[in-house]
């Protein structure tokens, strides 16, 4: 069973159809990178994945260790294991950074049956995965994002992604924005906490955050549907030859289908 | 059924009544104050609808019952025992506490006696203090609020305070007052007069804690707060007031230049409170910050005025007041600005945020500018909306439920006002109170 399925999706939102059909299987251990130009349909993926109620899916299913995630509410999803770092991450005055992630891991624990962290270990693990992304401590008591660059805005998600442990995580965006130094700091956040048994979902509309993870497959999304997959090379060659080229071979096989 | 002009009636009939019992000196020129004052109200009457700075606050509604103007008919203290705990944890303060309105000098401790002097206003009366009959001499003509003509008419006791030229207060001036059951519906009557001296520095805490139960009390309480230059003061005003009674609070500060003044609302509870702050700048190179906070939920009626009164050239100001409104609570906000002819250079901000949690409460938000001057830079906004899906949906992701996120950024938006607060002993005080008021558990 994959970890992550998504069959024949379509979703719209405002009556707009966004996607049209998307099919796409990630198993455990599986690195994905999803690429596209702007207005293909990236960033709806990740958020019907996540659980954004704007959108509404009209089509289709999307499978999380075989169970319906459509159903559940954004934080049922969180409490199971999905993660989406937000591309424009949301400054909340008033919260601490710490405080915030402490109601969030206990959440999180409560739903597997566990006991809430202890203050002591709490702190150890805040601590532990902040040096992940280089993070000074300071950050903890700091209001969440409140003031922040947004590069480190970029690390407070990696290093919430790294605390929460999820089973698959989506990076919506992740790298826009970043300067070279911060793109290095989340791509080995990253590295450090893929393991076998969990999975990431990376959208990005540059090549450059792959020189640093490599992914095992790349889709292309265009106009809402995956129109080519591939390994890491198909990166690369958007990279130099822009997406112009798909197009044209779609275009080209749909009139040899006419 | 009784109405308000019943009640005014019945006040004004009585006031020989209250006169006799206070026993005051014929010859004491308060005497004549009073009487001038009842008729200043006598005129007025209590402000119904019509009247446009009471529009959203009916008061009327809420005056169906009669009340007893308090006196106090023993000189003994209150005891220990029924007084709630006062204190705010880990502040230590130059402590004045009142109960019913009455001074109690056996809960109150002054620390820096050194530093500013304290009569309460009862014996303040009784020695015909000059600095009090030239202030309530003051209370000008033009003043259009019936309840401050009857707090003076009716007035019983507060506090007077001159903190002396050059003081820098290490402690705040707590001044408490405390409301107790008293098998009837009374009428308090709470004067304060504080003096500020030059080149001072002072933090004032005014608490108005209220455990009268069914009782419905009409608590009608008249700080004013003359600045002089170059001085700088907090001034913070809480309400802890539980059960049916009424708030009415009226402020008034004149301010001396290069002075500064902050002055803090928080309204977290109340059945009806109407908060009304005149800050008048009339030195030059003086700066007003007000601050506000109303976190209201069921029945809550919470009405803020705020003027701030630019005279001279050269001043700043600049106001924050946040709504939180639940439930079927309603909340008014009328702030005004107003830059006198020749104030050029006046630097005016007002900025009043609200967020409606529930469709059944109501706000009537009412920013005003009066400006004749034309070299002023003022802006000012009022803002009502939901809290933002964004954000909700950003906590929901992290695995909150909808309740503890909303919570959570009710608790954030709240914040702004609370981390202005500079005594740190009260701003966790205030912060635990919101924090329990919004049902946040760390």
């Amino acid at each position: 069973m994959s970890l992550l399925e998504i069959k024949d999706l379509h979703a719209s939102i405002d009556g707009n159809e966004i996607l049209k059909g998307i099919n796409l299987k990630v198993n455990k251990g599986e690195i994905h990178a999803i690429m596209g130009p702007n207005g293909s349909g990236k960033s709806t993926l990740a958020s019907i994945i996540a659980g954004r109620e704007e959108y509404e899916v009209t089509k289709g299913a999307v499978l999380f260790e075989g169970k319906d995630l459509i159903a559940l509410e954004p934080e049922e999803r969180a409490r199971e294991g999905i993660f989406l770092a937000f591309q424009y991450p949301v400054e909340i005055p008033g919260v601490s950074t710490a405080n915030f992630i402490k109601a969030s891991i206990n959440e999180i624990r409560k739903h597997r049956g566990e006991e809430p962290l202890d203050a002591v270990s709490m702190m150890r693990l805040m601590k532990e995965k902040m040096a992940l992304v280089e993070m000074d401590k300071s950050f903890l008591s700091r209001s969440v994002n409140e003031g922040f660059s947004g590069g480190e805005k970029k690390r407070n998600e990696i290093f919430q992604m790294a605390v929460m442990q999820p089973k698959l995580a989506v990076l919506d965006e992740t790298d826009s924005g970043l300067d070279i130094d911060a793109l290095k700091i989340v791509a080995n956040g990253v590295n450090k906490l893929h393991n076998d048994e969990n999975a990431f979902l990376i959208i990005t509309h540059y090549q450059r955050l792959l020189d640093y993870i490599v992914p095992d497959k790349v889709h292309v999304l265009l106009n809402g549907r995956i129109v080519k997959s591939g390994g890491k090379e198909l990166a690369l060659n958007l990279e130099k030859q822009g997406y112009d080229w798909i197009k044209e071979e779609l275009e080209a096989a749909s009139t040899q289908n006419s | 059924m009784i109405t308000a002009n019943d009640v005014k009636n019945k006040l004004i009939e009585n006031f020989n009544v209250f006169e006799l019992n206070l026993q005051e000196d014929e010859s004491n020129p308060i005497a004549e104050i009073r009487r001038e004052a009842l008729n200043k109200f006598a005129a007025m009457g209590f402000p119904t609808r019509k009247h446009e700075e009471w529009k959203y606050t009916p008061v009327s509604k809420y005056l169906k019952y009669d009340f007893e103007p308090r006196i106090f008919t023993d000189n003994g203290s209150a005891g220990k025992e029924g007084l709630p705990n006062t204190a705010i944890p880990g502040l230590r303060a130059n402590v004045l506490v009142f109960v019913n309105g009455k001074y109690q000098a056996a809960h109150s401790e002054i620390i820096e006696t050194d530093q500013f002097e304290f009569q309460n206003i009862a014996s303040a009366i009784e020695a015909e203090n000059p600095y009090l009959l030239s202030r309530l001499n003051a209370v000008i003509d033009r003043e259009k609020d019936p309840f401050i003509w009857l707090n003076q008419a009716y007035m019983r006791d507060g506090a007077m305070i001159r903190i002396k030229d050059g003081a820098k207060l290490r402690y705040p001036i707590y001044l408490v007052n405390v409301e107790l059951p008293n098998n009837g519906n009374y009428l308090d009557n709470v004067r304060h007069l504080i003096r500020v001296g030059n080149q001072c520095e002072a933090s004032i805490i005014t608490n108005y804690i209220n455990r009268s139960g069914e009782d419905r009390n009409l608590g009608n309480y008249f700080t004013q707060l003359e600045i002089g230059d170059q001085s700088h003061v907090q001034f913070y005003t809480l309400q802890y007031e539980l059960g049916n009674s009424l708030h009415i609070g009226n402020h008034e500060v004149q301010m001396g230049s290069e002075s500064t003044f902050r002055t803090f609302f928080f309204n977290t509870d109340g059945r009806l409170v109407r908060n009304v702050s005149n800050i008048i700048l009339k030195g030059e190179q003086s700066e007003g910050h007000m601050y506000g906070l109303y976190s209201l939920d069921g029945d809550d009626h919470c009405d803020s005025r705020t003027m701030i009164d630019h005279a001279v050239p050269n001043c700043f100001s600049n106001e924050l007041f946040k709504g939180l409104l639940d439930g079927k609570s309603v909340g008014v906000f009328n702030g005004k600005i107003m830059v006198r002819p020749g104030a050029q250079k006046t630097n005016a901000y007002q900025h009043n945020p609200n967020i409606l949690l529930s469709r059944g409460a109501t706000l009537h938000a009412k920013p005003q500018l009066e400006i004749f001057a034309d070299d002023v830079k003022c802006t000012h906004g009022a803002t009502s909306g939901q809290l933002d899906e964004e954000h909700l949906f950003y906590l929901r992701s992290r695995g909150l439920d909808p309740a503890k996120a909303k919570a959570l950024l009710t608790y954030a938006f709240a914040y702004e006002v609370v981390e202005k607060v500079r005594i740190p002993a009260l701003r966790e005080f205030l912060e635990k109170r919101i924090q329990g008021k919004l049902l946040i558990h760390n």
